[in-house]
């Protein structure tokens, strides 16, 4: 187990959310360990100060206007609902059942062919950019600025040019 | 002629009754007493008055449609506040393409670089009340990203378990673990900047 | 006369299928015009380092409109010139490179090395006055660029 699983164990007995073995022997660990003892309860004492730290505030409209507000979205709603509830004629039920179930068996079969076509691992983000990541669980995330002239991915992986700046070295 | 029941001087579970039999002025009085209360939650998780305010009117509309599947499991403002919780995160969701992360949601994930991730020490300190308190550590809530500040707000404030917190965030109860101890860090770290900035500690 | 025609004709049908053979390996040739890719390595900072080059003008205000960081440095730029169907490689840092392939038609294919493993490919049409920008963190406080964009 390494330092970071460790730190997390810890973070969870804290929590409340290790029990049973786990967290007997972690208590163990913490009695002979110094360094993860201190680190035990500078996590206490963070968790402690946030337990009830939400800053009150007060809703920034007047209670009649907002309540106003909600009564009419509630009466919009079951309006709607009233609507929908009519008893359909047969060309209604046409159109309520048999054209969406339509258009839901046309987009699974979709999805299906989609799937066999592309491997996993790639995004189509228009019918120009392609977008292929060879790592799993990498995290990435695609856009275009509204005026087009900038695509961007964005990937969750660190390099750190600093560092590479001080080893140099060209091809 | 029977007379109107002095809704605000009615014990919640009686008002919740009403409500669920239609009783409009009884939900109206439920409102009235949590809106603060949802409205925090709400600009809690997205920090934007105007969203929070939005999202709390129709979590108050859900809640009016749903009062049929509530049935005292936890306290009406608890469930309220999970009602405006989840609309919170759909629309976080809903925002997401639009939004760049700040720094702290690449930084969460360990790798050669960042092994020790150490916490800073946080002493109380004298002198500053609890509402100052809530004020700096609601200054550095602004700071974590999106990612990070639900995460503690679900924890610390909606008082949420991790396997909750994975199934709302759509996510492992193994990044719940990562991304609250990364905010808690980094909670940590800001309120020591800002209390050293302001003399507060050396 | 008639060895002299032959000889005539022989000469004419080599010089035709010579200059066929040239028209159309220049025809070749025009169809194979390489592209040309500026590839430029960019750090976005929220510090200001006297020692590093900013980024143009244009590169600046197109990153600073989507990005959160106050400076952009160029590291390092390299032009790829590269013909239909080639592929070619830079190596922008220690650790990063990048393969640019010319798909045809305006259309390349970018694909992303950090420390030998393929982390990404992407593929557009680089129209003139756009980029294409590959982007994550670098350190704290700090972003990596990679920004593409094809030269007149």
């Amino acid at each position: 187990m390494n330092e970071n699983e460790i730190q997390l164990k810890v973070q969870a007995l804290v929590d409340g959310e290790l029990t049973g073995r786990e967290a007997e022997e972690l208590r163990g660990r913490l009695e002979t360990d110094a360094g993860l003892k201190e680190f035990y309860e500078r996590l206490t004492a963070v968790r402690e100060l946030m337990a009830g730290a939400e800053l009150p505030r007060t809703l920034p409209e007047s209670g009649d206007f907002h309540w106003s507000q909600i009564s009419k979205a509630i009466e919009c709603e079951e309006r709607q609902a009233k609507h929908m509830a009519r008893p359909a004629s047969g060309a209604n039920w046409l159109l309520r059942w048999v054209f969406p179930l339509a258009g839901i068996a046309c987009l699974m079969l979709l999805l299906t062919l989609q799937q066999t076509r592309n491997p996993n691992l790639s995004i189509s983000l228009g019918s120009d950019h392609e977008l292929e990541l060879s790592i799993d669980d990498l995290d990435v995330m695609t856009f275009n600025t509204g005026d087009d002239v900038m695509s961007v991915v964005w990937l969750d992986y660190s390099i750190d040019l600093q560092q590479d700046e001080m080893d140099l070295w060209l091809d | 002629m029977p007379e109107e029941p002095a809704y605000s001087s009615t014990e919640e579970p009686q008002l919740v009754e009403w409500a669920k039999s239609g009783d409009m002025q009884a939900f109206e009085e439920l409102v009235a007493r949590y809106r603060d209360r949802i409205y925090v939650r709400a600009y809690s998780i997205m920090r934007n008055e105007t969203l929070a305010v939005d999202l709390s009117q129709n979590a108050c509309v859900k809640a009016w449609q749903r009062l049929d599947q509530f049935h005292g499991e936890a306290s009406f403002p608890t469930w309220l506040s999970r009602i405006v919780t989840n609309l919170c995160l759909d629309e976080l969701r809903r925002q997401k393409r639009a939004r760049m992360d700040s720094i702290e949601a690449m930084e969460e994930t360990t790798g050669p670089v960042e092994n020790r991730m150490e916490v800073e020490t946080i002493d109380p300190v004298e002198g500053l009340s609890r509402r100052e308190l809530r004020e700096r550590i609601d200054a550095a809530l602004d700071k974590l990203s999106d990612k990070h500040r639900t995460v503690i707000v679900l924890y610390e404030f909606e008082q949420l378990e991790y396997r909750e917190i994975a199934e709302k965030m759509g996510t492992s109860i193994g990044t719940v673990m990562s991304r609250l101890f990364y905010a808690r860090k980094r909670m940590a770290s800001l309120l020591k900047e800002t209390l050293k900035r302001d003399g507060l500690i050396e | 006369m008639i060895t002299l025609s032959l000889n005539n004709l022989i000469r004419r049908f080599i010089f035709l299928v010579a200059l066929l053979l040239f028209v159309s390996g220049g025809f070749v040739v025009a169809q194979a015009d390489p592209i040309t890719v500026q590839a430029r390595l960019v750090l976005g900072s929220c510090k200001e380092d006297k020692s590093k080059t900013e980024v143009s003008d244009t590169i600046r205000k197109r990153l600073a409109k989507v990005f959160k960081w106050m400076k952009y440095y160029e590291l390092r730029s390299r032009r790829l010139g590269i013909v239909d169907g080639a592929t070619k490689t830079a190596k922008l840092s220690k650790t990063a490179k990048i393969e640019v392939s010319n798909l045809k038609n305006g259309k390349v294919a970018v694909s992303l090395f950090s420390e030998g493993k393929m982390l990404v490919q992407k593929s557009q049409t680089l129209k003139p006055g756009s980029c294409m920008v590959l982007a994550g963190e670098s350190g704290s406080d700090s972003a990596w660029f990679i920004v593409l964009s094809k030269v007149k």
